[in-house]
């Protein structure tokens, strides 16, 4: 079971545009990655905002959505457009 | 219609063709925005940073504050499809005959245009405050990342709190 991340932006300069993970068997959130991403890299801690959002197969969700085995979760840090 | 353009456009040829398109229209309101040469101050902790009163900037900025150029990065689904769905708001709450939006994604130079709004409407009004909120929409709630290229290095660009509390206010309005 594995899912992909994106990063985007700021992040993306951190973490790379993108990596896998392993999830493990039993129910697991996009809050659960934030939180082992943030655990285990001190530069995706540092450059985290409160404004992140999180996108789960292209859709944004709440921090307790479900993770899936070949989800596709993108980490978007504050948008600036215009 | 909603483009993101890879590559240079014409704002004012687009401006042209949009309100000739649209038939019934009293009022066509716009607006460009330009890449400035000048940077903005960076965020301090707190979260105010830009909004803070500055001293006026020099006709000729110094050297270590001129900006070459600005890279703005998108996703490839959520940026169109979110736009599209603001769009689809400001047409309905103002009773819009048309809207266009052209953003810029890749790399763009100073002076260049990076986005087009341009709204039609029967009355001025209606075309002025959808052009104002879907610039304010785009500043803080499209999925763009904005970097700046200056001569002192790269950085990126987080929207000022001014630029939040300017969207802010559509939403107290609703």
């Amino acid at each position: 079971m594995t899912a992909r991340l994106e990063f985007y932006g700021q992040l993306g300069d951190v973490m790379g545009r993108e990596r896998k993970i392993a999830l493990p068997a039993e129910a697991y959130r996009i809050e659960d990655i934030v939180r082992r991403l943030a655990h285990e890299h001190d530069e995706f801690r540092d450059a985290m905002s409160v404004r992140m959002r999180v996108a789960l197969n292209d859709r944004i969700v709440e921090p307790a959505a479900l993770v899936r085995d070949g989800d596709v979760v993108a980490f978007l840090p504050p948008f600036s457009g215009g | 219609m909603i483009r993101l353009a890879a590559e240079p456009f014409d704002p004012y040829a687009a401006i042209q063709a949009f309100a000739e398109s649209c038939a019934g229209a009293g009022a066509v309101a716009s607006f460009i925005g330009l890449v400035r040469l000048t940077s903005v101050p960076p965020l301090e902790k707190g979260g105010r940073g830009g909004d803070q009163p500055q001293p006026p900037a020099p006709a000729e900025p110094p050297e270590r504050d001129r900006v070459l150029a600005i890279r703005l990065e998108h996703h490839p689904v959520l940026t169109v499809e979110m736009i599209a769905a603001a769009a689809g708001v400001a047409v309905r709450r103002w009773s819009l005959i048309d809207a266009l939006i052209i953003h810029r994604v890749g790399e763009i130079a100073v002076g260049a245009p990076v986005v087009l709004v341009a709204m039609a409407a029967v009355h001025r009004r209606e075309a002025f405050a959808a052009c104002d909120h879907l610039m304010d929409y785009l500043k803080t709630e499209a999925p763009f990342w904005k970097k700046e290229i200056t001569t002192a290095g790269e950085r990126w660009i987080e929207p000022t709190e001014r630029d939040y509390m300017d969207a802010a206010r559509w939403r107290a309005a609703e």
